[in-house]
């Protein structure tokens, strides 16, 4: 195998670890303000109680997985017309930090259908399906990856699977908008099936829609520092393979 | 009067603390790893690469005529 050269960009400079340094501290204060903004700003729920506070945790990891994995299938597409190894870290990065965000969405929802729907988890509703498929075919996209013999094989069907797995991402969304046999919420947008979910509330008041929309650019804001953080990461992994490739004599 | 459900806000919240913090600290680990890995290999490279000057020097005074290609390093 050849030794790829690592690109001198991936080097740090110090001006990018300023900004990103800078970026670690707004993202840590946002992600404070949203979780403080959720717990005593944003009002408790009448039929609920406290536990509906979680949805603004669950919407916004969902916002900010939701972003990370976006970011695969540009990184994805990019890879695909360039051919260059820096795309594919990106890409995988990604998909690192969506999984820990799309994990959050799912505990976060289990925990909250307990008190609310009297169960952790139901096989009969399409939205929680849809998205337990989603984060099986992320998490699916990692072991796969190493399975992959040849990086540059690799690297192209991981762009091509990558690309393709955001179907899941769009249906999951959808689903609460077109299927009308949901249990699950639809707190944002028309829903044909509002008549059937169990623990639904409407997003009418201010200090809600403030914490929503600030939840989700605080979560979207975590996911872009924690690639960043990632990507580096991955950058350094690349470095550790030149270098042992070099003394290894290759 | 809601109902009391704060337990289970008090269980997401923990949660979500939880992996954070857990997803922070592995970031974290794996790069110090990553970038000690870096200092022992470049080390090595470099040792490597002073033996492989320094035996060139040494085949060049002991014996120039029978050595004209440079000492090809062991690894």
């Amino acid at each position: 195998m050849q030794a790829e050269q690592v690109s001198p960009l991936d080097r740090y400079s110090p001006g990018r670890t300023r900004i990103l340094n800078l970026l670690s501290v707004v993202t840590a204060i946002s992600i404070l303000l949203a979780l403080g903004l959720a717990l005593f700003y944003a009002g408790t729920d009448a039929v609920q109680g406290n536990v509906q506070k979680i949805f603004y945790v669950h919407i916004g990891a969902f916002t900010g997985g939701s972003t990370a994995f976006f970011i695969t299938v540009i990184a994805g597409i990019a890879y695909l017309r360039t051919r260059n190894p820096a795309w594919d870290r990106l890409a995988v990065s990604s998909v690192e930090v969506g999984l820990p965000l799309m994990t959050i969405t799912l505990l976060t929802g289990m925990i909250w259908a307990r008190p609310i729907w009297n169960t952790w988890w139901t096989s009969d509703d399409p939205r929680l399906n849809s998205m337990a498929v989603m984060w099986l075919l992320y998490a699916a996209y990692l072991t796969l990856r190493a399975a992959i013999d040849g990086p540059e094989r690799r690297m192209r069907y991981a762009a091509i699977y990558g690309i393709l797995a955001f179907v899941s991402v769009i249906y999951t969304f959808m689903v609460v908008r077109v299927r009308t046999d949901t249990l699950h919420p639809c707190v944002l947008g028309p829903c044909p099936g509002q008549s059937t979910t169990k623990g639904s509330f409407a997003v009418e008041e201010g200090p809600m829609i403030v914490t929503i929309s600030i939840g989700s650019i605080a979560w979207m804001l975590a996911a872009f520092t924690l690639i960043w953080h990632r990507l580096r990461m991955e950058n350094l992994a690349e470095r550790v393979r030149v270098l042992k490739a070099q003394v290894m004599g290759q | 009067m809601p109902p009391d459900t704060t337990n289970y806000m008090l269980l997401g919240y923990t949660v979500v603390t939880v992996i954070l913090i857990a997803l922070v600290v592995y970031l974290v680990l794996k790069r110090r790893n990553l970038e000690a890995e870096i200092h022992t290999l470049e080390s090595i490279d470099e040792e490597d690469n002073k033996n492989a000057l320094k035996g060139s020097d040494m085949a060049g005074k002991d014996s120039p005529a029978t050595s004209p290609t440079p000492a090809v390093h062991p690894r």
